[in-house]
């Protein structure tokens, strides 16, 4: 009973969160100067009445807003594009959202893996070098924008050896493009390095402190093996936590694609996003931010009852 | 004392009268009372523990120096000969250079002023068109006076019986190409830059799209068009030659540097230490001028989002009840939002500049000040201290001043200074995405999205003025864990 009325206020809050998310974007694209149509070409009165017409230009801006609203959330319908015609918001996100998250899939499966690894090791063997290479990966993973990182791999990995070493450009990694295996493996390690560094850092203290509690003492008074000692006890305990940073992974990932698939030239959401930015198409960036804003909301409301579930005493505050 | 019994009993009227009794007992300090070393307050302490941490202290130094640099730094910028600021002054003759100390630089009269074309008065118009078979490519071919950034002028001896002359130009940095190969091979002579119809003309210059930084092959063929067809019919073999363009500047600029400059002087150039970007910006001047903005942005909106924060904190925490709910569930709401996504939309309604970005940036992260604060404030109300002042009559401002103030301050520098970092990354996220401040204006952000455009040809331009970002997104960093370090012992050596 107390788990439901937690999912549901849980699920009340996203709602909320969802419309402001909403009003908002709805009332800062209202407030850029000018009209959705003003910079098309030159187009005749008639079809820019039309035009208006359709996407409900011409009503007050309360009664577009309720009418956007409910084509949004009610008919799941984001729009067109005023910049390229006929281009339906649904479709660039029906082809271009797949690509981010395929990148992102396999950018969380590489850094949650390497991250629990490193971590556990770390907390293993303090001091040693992995240790310390895994502290210094954490602080560079965590202060420095994941961009910079796209930029050096690309150097590093692509453009280097492509021009100076020689290398066959047909079989080695390209500096930008899309449609092959390759091209997933350097916007994968970019972005899977902030997950290494949050999830390594977050496990290895989890693990210290894990390791001096007093079951973890008793089961070595018992005589437990170390293996056993640490897999059954310390990391069992020690992983829980790690639910609760997987929205803000998710966010960072997600957020830091909005570069770095323009860097290495992936046709994602987020290259899409960068698109319509830079050529003002507002009804392609509030469809965008919506249904980006949406997903991610969505992911929080998905972390936050899963831990509800698996923590009893989060329910409680 | 007359009476030594000393179990409890009445006070006698001679006993009350003697106010010996009555004398305050000898303070006796014991050994283990003794202060053993000074008093050490909380502020202190922190700072001993700061100072104490070396790579903090290596750190604070980096960003001292950085800000001084960029405080101080464009005072001391060359002046420019039209009086735009030196960050931002143009040079075309020295676009994407590598870092230099100051090339070689040739003395000119003035930018894109070219001799006219030489025309041969004695050349003979009547002699009949050669045949494809016995054309030559005219000879002496070479280069008139300098080549220099601004053009190179060619002559060569004209040719009777053609049409006119074509001149070609390849790039020969990067690949293999000998001047044989372009004397004897029409596929590699590249691009072609000129086509002279006058037979008679012994002069070209070619004086667009040169790069400094390249090492070209010219080469000229002799052609007769086909009087029926209108074809051109060049000759097979070419004379070439190469040429390394010689970097020139303008004889105001060059005064500027060294007062008694000439026309025609080689002189030492300016130094470009980050090398210069596709306008031939200096780049190293332009982050000096970005720290500023970078800076600016760096103090003030953690500034502004604290105060905000603060008073959002305080209100929820000291009204408490349903306020107090009301306002954390919008905090909450908020912090739930995409903040990154809605960073770039406040950007775009509001357009590009720095007071859009404050506003931008302190938009929502202020959020997180008001939460923890409200925390601090309740957990401050109820402390002992606290209601210890509040019994002994102190005045209210003097309890918020003397016992909430002080202990809120950590905290606050805490997340004051980790909020710095953040700031600096979003404006050249910002930037990146072509969000940043208006053009001419530099920042940290723009020079890396400028450097971005043609990254894979000119690393460095990224390169370098990536590396100061980095590093001083680290000091800030470092600097960070260690004001929590210092200001909480408790949570030295976690994580």
């Amino acid at each position: 009973m107390r788990l439901l009325r937690f999912i549901l206020q849980r699920l009340f809050l996203a709602v909320i969160t969802l419309l402001t998310l909403f009003t908002l974007t709805f009332f800062l694209m209202r407030a850029v100067p000018g009209d959705p149509l003003m910079r098309t070409k030159e187009i005749p009165e008639e079809t820019r009445k039309n035009l208006e017409e359709r996407y409900g230009l011409d009503k007050p801006l309360h009664k577009q807003y309720f009418l956007q609203l409910e084509r949004i959330f009610i008919h799941g319908d984001f729009g067109t594009s005023f910049r390229t015609v006929g281009r339906e918001v649904n479709d660039i996100i029906r082809e271009q959202f797949p690509v981010s998250a395929g990148v992102g899939i396999v950018s969380v499966l590489i850094g949650v893996t390497t991250g629990i690894a490193l971590g556990i090791v770390a907390a293993l063997y303090r001091n040693s070098f992995i240790d310390r290479f895994a502290m210094f990966l954490c602080v560079a993973g965590i202060s420095l924008p994941s961009f910079l990182f796209a930029f050096i791999f690309q150097y590093a990995l692509a453009v280097y050896p492509l021009t100076t070493l020689g290398f066959n450009p047909d079989t080695w990694l390209r500096p930008a493009g899309w449609g092959e295996p390759r091209d997933f493996i350097m916007p994968s390690i970019t972005l899977s390095l902030g997950i290494i560094a949050s999830i390594t850092r977050m496990l290895k203290s989890q693990m210290i402190e894990v390791g001096f509690s007093e079951y973890v003492k008793t089961a070595k008074a018992k005589g437990v093996s170390l293996a056993r000692l640490v897999v059954m006890h310390q990391i069992r305990n020690a992983i829980l936590p790690i639910i609760s940073i997987i929205f803000p992974i998710l966010v960072f990932t997600m957020s830091g694609s909005l570069i770095i698939e323009g860097v290495f030239g992936i046709p994602g959401l987020g290259r899409a996003y960068m698109t319509s930015i830079q050529n003002s198409d507002y009804n392609v960036i509030m469809g965008l931010t919506v249904f980006f804003g949406g997903f991610l909301i969505v992911m929080n409301l998905i972390t936050d009852i899963l831990y509800g579930v698996i923590d009893p005493r989060i329910r409680v505050g | 004392m007359k009476n030594t019994n000393l179990s409890p009993h009445e006070l006698t009227a001679d006993e009350l009268a003697d106010a010996r009794l009555f004398t305050p007992q000898p303070a006796k300090g014991s050994a283990a009372e003794q202060l053993s070393r000074p008093v050490v307050g909380y502020w202190k302490d922190a700072l001993i523990r700061l100072s104490k941490n070396r790579i903090a202290v290596f750190a604070l130094t980096l960003i001292v120096s950085v800000a001084l640099v960029g405080i101080v730094g464009p005072w001391f910028f060359p002046t420019t000969s039209d009086g735009t600021p030196y960050e931002n002054s143009q040079n075309l003759n020295f676009i994407n250079q590598g870092p230099t100390l100051g090339k070689p630089v040739l003395v000119i009269e003035d930018a894109g002023q070219f001799m006219d074309d030489k025309i041969d008065e004695a050349y003979d118009f009547t002699a009949p068109l050669l045949k494809a078979t016995e054309l030559t490519p005219p000879s002496g071919f070479a280069v008139v006076g300098q080549a220099t950034v601004n053009g190179v002028t060619l002559s060569w001896n004209t040719v009777r019986g053609v049409s006119g002359y074509q001149i070609y130009r390849t790039v020969v940095s990067g690949q293999p190409i000998s001047i044989e190969d372009v004397i004897s091979d029409a596929g590699m002579r590249g691009l072609q830059v000129g086509t002279i119809s006058n037979p008679a003309q012994s002069t070209f210059t070619d004086g667009s799209g040169l790069n400094p930084a390249e090492q070209y092959i010219y080469s000229v063929v002799a052609y007769v068009l086909d009087p029926n067809t209108q074809e051109e019919i060049v000759s097979e073999r070419a004379e070439a030659l190469k040429v390394s363009l010689v970097q020139t500047i303008s004889l105001a600029d060059a005064q500027a540097l060294k007062p008694d400059a000439q026309v025609g002087e080689t002189i030492r150039g300016h130094a470009h230490l980050f090398g210069t970007d596709a306008l031939g910006r200096d780049i190293l001047a332009r982050m000096i001028t970005g720290t500023r903005i970078d800076f600016f942005l760096a103090l003030l909106v953690p500034t502004v989002s604290l105060l905000i924060g603060l008073c959002y904190g305080a209100i929820s925490g000291l009204m408490g009840g349903k306020v107090d709910m009301i306002l954390m569930r919008i905090v909450e709401i908020l912090d739930t939002l995409p903040e990154l996504l809605l960073l770039i939309l406040i950007q775009v309604a509001l357009g590009k500049g720095v007071s859009s970005l404050v506003i931008a940036l302190c938009a929502f992260s202020w959020t997180g000040y008001a939460r923890v604060l409200r925390g601090e404030v309740l957990r401050l109300r109820e402390i002992e201290f606290v209601h210890a002042s509040r019994l002994l009559g102190a005045p209210l401002m003097s309890i918020v001043f003397r016992h909430v103030a002080p202990n809120l301050l950590g905290v606050i520098i805490v997340m004051w200074s980790a909020q710095i970092p953040r700031i600096i990354t979003s404006e050249a996220f910002l930037s990146l995405f072509g969000l940043g401040v208006e053009a001419p204006m530099a920042t940290w952000g723009t020079v890396l999205q400028d450097a971005a455009a043609h990254f894979q040809q000119y690393p460095a331009q990224f390169f370098l003025p990536a590396s100061i970002l980095a590093a001083t997104l680290l000091a800030f960093y470092t600097l960070g864990d260690a004001l929590r370090d210092a200001f909480d012992p408790k949570l030295r050596g976690r994580d």
